[in-house]
């Protein structure tokens, strides 16, 4: 035996303890890993990865018949409300271009040449003029509205650029023509009426006229409407 | 000798698989490499023992060095994208069953030499 210890390498020792650790760890390791599956586990599954590609075949079945739903909804042969709202919005976001009865004013500036004392101001066609005009045209019942062909929507802004104005970012110079879609009575009443916003317009010399149209067109907005800050809820 | 070998490798993985950490996914594959290179260690020993070659420090040496390489070499292969760790697979085991077979004839020639006092040619 002491003979044996002699002989004994202890460096044989040290690495039968070394390796006996690493193979440890490393089955350890391995039990733990992704690739060591047992059968059980295998089987398992593999049962639940039927099932998934069954619940898959069974929901691209559903998804053919919603497209199918979806596509008839748009052609209008199931869901009429929904449709009518679509168009209404459509039409309110100014998406779609419009016909209809209505009025026409036509502004222009001040055609007379200008006197001693006379503003330049006083001689030409202010935003602020065009804004309370639209805000009369609403006021009486307008649907939609355009001026010089740019659709006025929710989010326009009209405001003054030196000789011109901007409408939905577009330069426009005068003359300016309105239009505006809506009862073309009503329309006309307000806008001829006796100290209104164009009377005033016409006493300080802009050139004013007011016409009924039995079908105005109206273009679509024709910008793209980004919303980066304000998200549904 | 064999008492020793069997007990310290029981020690081995007895401590093995108690000690708390565990080698991280990444290592496994480098240290499965280096297991390969230990244990031919291990049985290259065997044979110098047999042989009446041991040498202490020979077989720490080639223990280290040949685990280090191994590994070394399959992390390398791995950056580099080609299969390094094949060779070091391949090495080892070739010399793992080389040993093996020095081994077995060894001993069979020993167990003939005590039993017979033949003696065996391979």
């Amino acid at each position: 035996m002491k003979s044996w210890l002699k002989k004994a390498p202890g460096a044989m020792a040290v690495v039968c303890i070394v390796i006996g650790v690493m193979l440890a760890m490393q089955y350890r390791t391995n039990l733990h890993s992704p690739s060591y599956v047992s059968y059980r586990e295998w089987s398992r599954q593999l049962a639940q990865g039927k099932d998934l590609q069954q619940q898959n075949d069974e929901l691209a079945k559903e998804t053919m018949v919603l497209r199918a739903d979806l596509a008839g909804a748009a052609y209008g042969k199931q869901n009429q409300s929904l449709k009518s709202r679509l168009q209404q919005a459509d039409i309110l976001a100014g998406f779609t271009p419009v016909a209809g009865p209505g009025l026409v004013i036509m502004l222009d500036d001040n055609p007379d040449p200008m006197q001693q004392n006379d503003q330049s101001e006083d001689h030409l066609i202010h935003d602020s003029s065009l804004l309370l005009v639209i805000n009369q045209l609403r006021n009486s019942g307008a649907e939609v509205i355009s001026i010089n062909s740019e659709r006025i929507i929710a989010s326009t802004e009209i405001r003054c650029a030196g000789p011109t104005i901007l409408v939905n970012l577009n330069r426009i110079p005068p003359p300016y023509e309105i239009q505006a879609i809506g009862d073309p009575d009503k329309l006309e009443q307000a806008m001829r009426r006796e100290g209104g916003d164009l009377e005033n317009l016409r006493f300080s010399g802009i050139k004013v006229s007011v016409q009924r149209a039995k079908n105005l067109e109206i273009p679509a907005y024709q910008e793209i409407l980004k919303y980066k800050y304000a998200k549904n809820k | 000798m064999w008492l020793l070998i069997i007990f310290c490798l029981l020690v081995g993985v007895i401590i093995g698989f108690h000690v708390p950490l565990l080698i991280p996914v990444f290592f496994a594959k480098y240290l499965s490499v280096a297991i390969l290179a230990s244990l031919d260690s291990l049985f290259g020993g065997i044979r110098a023992y047999l042989d009446g070659e041991f040498d202490n420090t020979v077989l720490l040496t080639g223990f280290i060095s040949n685990s280090l390489l191994a590994a070394g070499l399959a992390y390398i292969g791995d950056q580099l994208g080609v299969a390094l760790y094949v060779a070091a697979v391949f090495a080892f085991g070739v010399r793992i069953f080389q040993n093996l077979a020095i081994i077995r004839r060894s001993l069979i020639y020993r167990l003939g030499h005590r039993s017979s006092g033949a003696m065996l040619d391979h």
